[in-house]
């Protein structure tokens, strides 16, 4: 990948067009290796993490250009270290991060500036966490929900981990999604679709360990799934034009998900109402 | 699609544990797909460049293409909205988020280096045309090598070793120019520099200036170490910088020189080249900024560049290849944000306009899209915010 910056496009917009604005440059921080972003819009903010400077750097909504951010979560008593999700609790007013290297959640007070340190960490061996990727924080239900790609030199598989929103410590997930009817490869964004109480997951597939055989998809499932539960439906095969999609929004007011595709290089809008395909026989 | 349907050969390159380990407890084929067509597709149809290379032998230009994630070879006097001579193109090729690009003439072959996750260092025939396996792979996942989102390589003809910047790991990798881990898997680097002493910190562009014995390195400033006294993690941000070393330095080893400071203008700086005949470090700022900056070769701390060319005129959009074609007195530079090689005259300085614009398309519109690792909707404003 060539260069770091956050691109807005209008929501619309199809082919080869160029962005509305681009926040980008030196001062604005942003790193390479961005695999997490939340638009708090009763905030009017946008909060990225930066994998590679273990920092959360918070902007304005609508900020742009060479400009630095407005707040910076970076230093030793962060316990920062490869953040690759973020979501803001706006109830609760608390920002959560899914923390990569150290295998942790991390939860902030959302307006946390400097070297500051969590509030709350679910770090451990009970908690499962091995390859910490898409966060979602559900205040109705006060869980916390991360997608996790598993492996990293164990046997644990992909799975999804419920956890409750005030958890911390060493702690054992409410409930995990995970076996081989699951089909997840490699999940990595995750939403929660609250008007209808699903999960929507991205798993970005083989594709990117050069077996183009085994693309990625979309999946949805039940908010209270747990176990080896197959996904309720999917998105995935040649038409979609899905090869490694690692990211994923739910738009519920115009009826559609969106896709960001890693391996193509694009971002793919498709209906939300699909009819779920053929149930798996046997 | 064509990814769809088509399965790659025989694969000596290991894949990951962690994929042995999903491919054994997940049905690859779920039940219940639903292959539905997009509504929209944002998507750049012309290429990106993000890097390259001449070949004075051949009188031909080599880019890098990241949209499609191709090799495209261009004639190097061509001028105008021109098709490429040749392009290296498909599964077979392995061609993924291609980083630096070089030419080697003397042994008749192109490198490219496949950054981001991939990891992957492909050699190919000089004259190799479309879908074609490499001749030689370096796979930086190998355990033993270790690489790291790898994004530059520098060859050193005159001592036939490969130099290779991973971004993520703050580390210079040195191998054997005839490194090929399908053959010996068990390969090893030579020597690596890494370490505090070092001033790595996101490292990209690197070339070796075998004549004056050194190495020197574009550094975009990010980076995180462990605490030694209670391994919790410390990330930080500093100022990007060029940082030199010697060139056979290895280990935790301090730069030679390092330009650094309010006054460099470096910002978002990646390429990195010297020209020898003038004694200067060319670099290419990345957007907004849209500058090449020109260093006095023994430059050292908060030095100002000698030279700039920046502004409206320059057709400059994201630089993030530059070279120094001393043979013909020019600076070619690949522009990611308009799908153009720009050419300069050598010594040129301020907003000057190109001397020949090279680009397969008259559009001069781009996505820029790169790893849309993340994305959100807004439906109050109507937006889609992607970061790459």
């Amino acid at each position: 990948m060539s260069h770091p910056r956050l691109a807005v496009f209008a929501r619309q917009a199809n082919g080869q067009v160029a962005p509305l604005r681009v926040l980008e440059g030196q001062k604005t921080e942003i790193s390479r290796s961005l695999h997490g972003i939340y638009v708090d819009i009763p905030n009017d903010e946008v909060v990225i993490p930066s994998n590679v400077a273990g920092a959360i750097l918070v902007f304005g909504r609508t900020q742009s250009g060479n400009t630095p951010p407005r707040r910076k979560i970076q230093g030793s008593r962060t316990h920062l270290h490869s953040p690759q999700g973020v979501a803001v609790d706006n109830k609760h007013d608390e920002l959560v991060v899914s923390n990569d290297t150290r295998q942790s959640i991390l939860v902030f007070e959302r307006t946390a500036n400097g070297n500051v340190a969590p509030l709350r960490e679910i770090i451990g061996p009970k908690t499962g966490i091995t390859n910490p990727q898409g966060i979602v924080v559900d205040p109705v239900h006060d869980e916390i929900i991360l997608s996790d790609e598993g492996g990293k030199g164990t046997k644990t598989p992909p799975a999804l981990r419920v956890f409750r929103r005030t958890d911390t410590g060493d702690v054992a997930p409410l409930r995990v999604i995970t076996g081989p009817d699951t089909g997840m490869l490699r999940p990595r964004q995750i939403q929660l679709d609250t008007e209808r109480d699903e999960l929507v997951i991205a798993d970005r597939g083989l594709v990117q360990e050069f077996r183009y055989d085994t693309p990625g998809f979309l999946a949805v499932w039940n908010r209270t799934d747990s176990g080896n539960a197959a996904p309720k439906k999917l998105i995935r095969g040649p038409r979609s034009q899905l090869t490694s999609p690692r990211s994923v929004y739910v738009d519920p007011r115009n009826g559609e998900y969106g896709a960001g595709d890693t391996n193509s290089h694009s971002i793919m809008v498709f209906p939300r109402d699909f009819p779920a395909g053929p149930k798996p026989s046997g | 699609m064509k990814r769809w349907r088509r399965r790659i050969g025989p694969s000596k390159l290991r894949v990951l544990g962690l994929v042995a380990c999903v491919i054994a407890s997940a049905d690859l084929s779920p039940a219940g797909a639903t292959d539905v067509a997009p509504l929209r597709v944002i998507k750049d149809q012309d290429p990106n460049f993000d890097t390259l290379w001449v070949d004075l032998v051949n009188n031909e230009i080599l880019v890098g293409n990241d949209a499609q994630e191709t090799l495209q070879i261009y004639s190097r006097p061509a001028s105008g909205v021109v098709a490429p001579l040749r392009e290296i193109k498909g599964e077979a090729t392995f061609i993924t988020y291609p980083g630096q690009v070089i030419v080697d003439p003397a042994h008749n072959e192109i490198w490219s280096i496949g950054n981001d996750i991939a990891d992957l260092i492909t050699v190919y025939s000089r004259s190799a045309v479309g879908n074609v396996a490499p001749i030689r792979r370096i796979d930086g996942k190998k355990s033993q090598l270790k690489f790291n989102r790898s994004w530059g390589i520098a060859l050193d003809a005159a001592h036939d070793e490969l130099f290779v910047s991973h971004q993520k790991r703050n580390a210079i990798s040195v191998l054997a120019r005839t490194t090929n881990t399908d053959t010996d898997p068990k390969a090893k680097a030579k020597r690596l520099i890494q370490g505090p002493a070092t001033g790595l910190a996101e490292p990209h562009g690197i070339f070796v200036d075998a004549k004056a014995n050194e190495i020197y390195v574009a550094n975009r400033g990010h980076k995180v170490v462990e605490e030694e006294a209670t391994g919790l993690p410390v990330g930080s941000t500093d100022l990007p910088s060029i940082t030199v070393y010697a060139r056979t330095a290895h280990g935790n080893v301090a730069p030679l020189r390092t330009i650094q400071g309010d006054k460099t203008q470096l910002d978002e700086a990646k390429p990195i080249f010297v020209d020898a005949g003038r004694h200067e470090i060319v670099v290419a700022d990345g957007s907004p900024t849209d500058a090449l900056l020109f260093f006095d070769q023994k430059a050292e701390g908060n030095a100002a560049p000698i030279r700039v060319i920046q502004g409206s005129d320059t057709g400059l959009s994201n630089p993030t290849g530059v070279f120094v074609d001393a043979k013909h007195n020019e600076v070619l530079v690949a522009n990611w944000s308009n799908h153009t090689i720009t050419v300069y005259p050598r010594g040129a300085g301020g907003n000057v306009k190109p001397i020949r614009v090279i680009s397969p398309t008259k559009s001069r519109v781009a996505v820029g899209m790169g790893n849309p690792g993340a994305i959100y909707v807004d439906p109050e404003r109507d937006e889609i915010g992607v970061p790459n």
